[in-house]
């Protein structure tokens, strides 16, 4: 299948005061049209800035973003400012974790919802009215004519989020970029959400990049995923596969640390350690001083990308060694 | 929201008279014989006495007290002596100067100051954002009597660009229509185009003056808030909506930031309406301002007791309706 959305090799330096800092290293993926890919990892691992550089939303006096990225085969990263517009919020749209405060707190949703019809889509007036109040019932609002009206605080942050989707769905974007769009909600409302989004993809074909942390929203929703630790990818899989043999030992312990019902284990499992920060990656695997299976040459030696099948690729030493890890070094 | 209002409006009731009673208290207090200020210091002693008595200055205060009372409940603020007027027709002339100079000054610097501060705040330490910073420090400090005279001495002696700084009009040409008493509305709206000019001309300098602190203070506002609401989520949603930048930060920035500005503005609107006593004197402004100084050398009592009160209230609107407007620009604002 070509590929709809095609990252490769993007990375991100952020100019810190104690100098630049690499928080996202070497990031490749692709997405097929209504495909959804999700990319998991802990708070810290660098699944929001991947995804705010992929749209080029953080600040360029702050953040250097290199690679590439290709929308049909188009390059995004050398895109004019101007250009760039045509495709945020048209082509690529994204929705965000907080709906509390993603919204303008001082506009009406209306107003907030046509916006972005009006900039893409050349509809004005009665046309654009009439388009955003069919988007506001396409993610479930019934009352959508006196959801217009309102002001951000007058709903719930399910409300917001849906009203968010509506907003991002607003110009039927190709590619839909979901940072987190659950963690802020109830359980319910959660299950609500990913239904919609689900619903949205299948009748308009929408590819999706799922950024979570939840192992549980990634089985339910995503074709494909990757694991992402300290910056970089460590293991990309279709969903079945991760699930089933997984085998970067940082996605092993992810899994192990989701609950299960069957389980009988009192404590729930967890990795020992936190994520560490940019200054303190060091010169071998990242994951090593939390890994359990960590052997020597783990300090030493970034490990190279191991693949296994077409779809499973693991950043690890236990499946290269030595040998592999000199083929690759270059690559 | 009505209901809010006129508990607004009550609540003032009691703070104003408070007002009265010391603004009464301390005019009284003040060195000077009114009396002797009205005959002159020549005058014979028996004259003198008979003035005294026949404005009431011999009465105990508490009863010179009841009486400017019950003159003021019925809508008299007193006679003024020093112009020979009744207070309220000395104002009618007056205040519209002072109100057209605040409007002019107030036009003015928000003009000035809200672009530069959103643009300072978006360029954060460029260039523009350091002149913008320095240029706001020297608003802020610079003593308005020097910036005065400056003006005159370089766009009247020197370029002769502007007309004498003496009042509002020039002696030769005759004052609009009287409508509003604002001169450039009223001259606008006979369509007196000499007269609009020459009006013009004269409350530029003023009004650029008496601009230089309200500018200073509201750029430094909104630059702040503006660096503030920057890092807000709604601004990284409008800006992945594909929106230009002039309307993330004119449309979704600019009306978030000016919400805290807006207090700043009120009170500065208010004090300002009380009267520029340095430009109007440096200008000859015939504005309230003038008047008050005036009455104070003059030992005039109705005239200070009046402008006192009247700033009173207009302050008290002001931030009243700056309250209403909080409430129009921030829906989460709601006044039961």
């Amino acid at each position: 299948m070509k590929p709809l959305l095609e990252v490769s090799h993007l990375s991100t330096d952020f100019h810190t005061s104690a100098g630049k800092v690499r928080v996202v290293e070497n990031v490749s993926f692709t997405l097929a049209a209504g495909q959804t890919l999700g990319i998991v990892g802990e708070s810290g691992s660098g699944k929001s800035v991947t995804s705010l550089s992929v749209m080029r939303l953080l600040p360029k006096k702050r953040a250097v973003v290199q690679g590439s990225i290709k929308l049909h085969g188009t390059e995004l990263s050398t895109l004019k400012d101007k250009e760039l517009r045509k495709v945020r919020g048209n082509k690529i749209a994204m929705i965000f974790q907080e709906p509390m405060t993603a919204l303008n707190p001082v506009f009406k949703i209306g107003n907030q919802l046509q916006e972005a019809i009006i900039q893409h889509t050349g509809k004005r007036g009665k046309q654009a009215r009439e388009l955003a109040i069919q988007l506001l019932k396409d993610v479930g609002i019934s009352a959508a004519q006196q959801m217009m009206l309102s002001y951000p605080h007058q709903l719930s942050g399910g409300m917001r989020q849906r009203v968010m989707i509506a907003m991002a769905m607003s110009c039927d974007p190709e590619v839909l970029i979901a940072d987190e769009p659950t963690t802020a909600l109830d359980v319910t409302i959660q299950a609500q959400i990913l239904d919609l989004m689900k619903e949205l993809q299948r009748k308009r074909g929408t590819a999706i990049v799922l950024i979570t942390h939840d192992l549980g929203v990634v089985a339910e929703m995503c074709d494909k995923v990757a694991v992402m630790y300290a910056g970089q990818i460590v293991e990309e899989a279709d969903v079945k596969t991760l699930f089933q043999s997984p085998k970067h030992p940082y996605t092993k312990g992810l899994l192990q640390s989701h609950p299960q019902l069957s389980d009988d284990q009192q404590r729930l499992f967890s990795i020992a350690g936190q994520v560490p920060t940019p200054a303190h990656y060091g010169d071998g695997c990242r994951f090593a001083s939390r890994c359990s299976s960590r052997m020597d040459i783990c300090d030493k030696i970034p490990p190279a990308v191991t693949s296994f099948g077409d779809s499973q690729h693991s950043r690890c030493h236990l499946y290269g060694g030595e040998a592999h890890v000199s083929a690759h070094t270059g690559s | 929201m009505l209901r809010y209002t006129l508990r607004r409006l009550l609540v003032m009731i009691p703070s104003l008279l408070g007002i009265v009673v010391v603004t009464f208290i301390l005019t009284r207090v003040l060195p000077g014989d009114p009396a002797l200020m009205i005959t002159g210091e020549q005058a014979l002693p028996e004259f003198v006495e008979q003035v005294r008595k026949e404005y009431g200055f011999d009465q105990p205060l508490i009863v010179q007290f009841g009486s400017y009372m019950k003159q003021l409940v019925q809508g008299d603020f007193g006679y003024a002596w020093h112009t020979g007027h009744a207070v309220l027709d000395d104002l009618a002339t007056r205040f519209p100067a002072t109100v057209e100079l605040t409007l002019a000054s107030m036009a003015i610097a928000l003009l000035v100051a809200l672009p530069i501060g959103v643009l300072a705040a978006s360029r954060k330490d460029s260039m523009l954002d350091h002149t913008a910073r320095v240029l706001s420090l020297i608003g802020s400090s610079v003593p308005i009597f020097w910036l005065g005279l400056l003006m005159i001495s370089l766009f009247y002696a020197s370029l002769g660009w502007l007309p004498a700084p003496i009042g509002r009009i020039s002696g030769g040409i005759h004052p609009p229509t009287h409508t509003t008493g604002l001169y450039v509305v009223d001259s606008l709206l006979s369509w007196d185009m000499t007269a609009l000019k020459n009006s013009i001309a004269h409350l530029i300098m003023p009004a650029l003056c008496l601009s230089m602190g309200t500018m200073a203070v509201v750029m430094r506002m909104i630059r702040t808030s503006m660096l503030d609401v920057t890092e807000q989520d709604y601004m990284r949603t409008a800006r992945a909506k594909g929106l230009s930048e002039r309307k993330i930060v004119f449309k979704h920035g600019l009306v978030n930031a000016f919400i805290p500005a807006l207090t700043m503005i009120g009170l500065q609107f208010g004090s300002l309406l009380g009267g520029a006593v340095i430009t109007e004197t440096i200008f000859a402004w015939p504005g309230v301002g003038n008047y008050v100084t005036e009455s104070i050398l003059a030992a005039d009592y109705a005239p200070i007791q009046a402008m006192t009160l009247i700033s009173a209230v207009l302050y008290g609107l002001i931030n009243l309706a700056v309250e209403l407007i909080y409430g129009v620009l921030d829906p989460r604002v709601r006044y039961e």
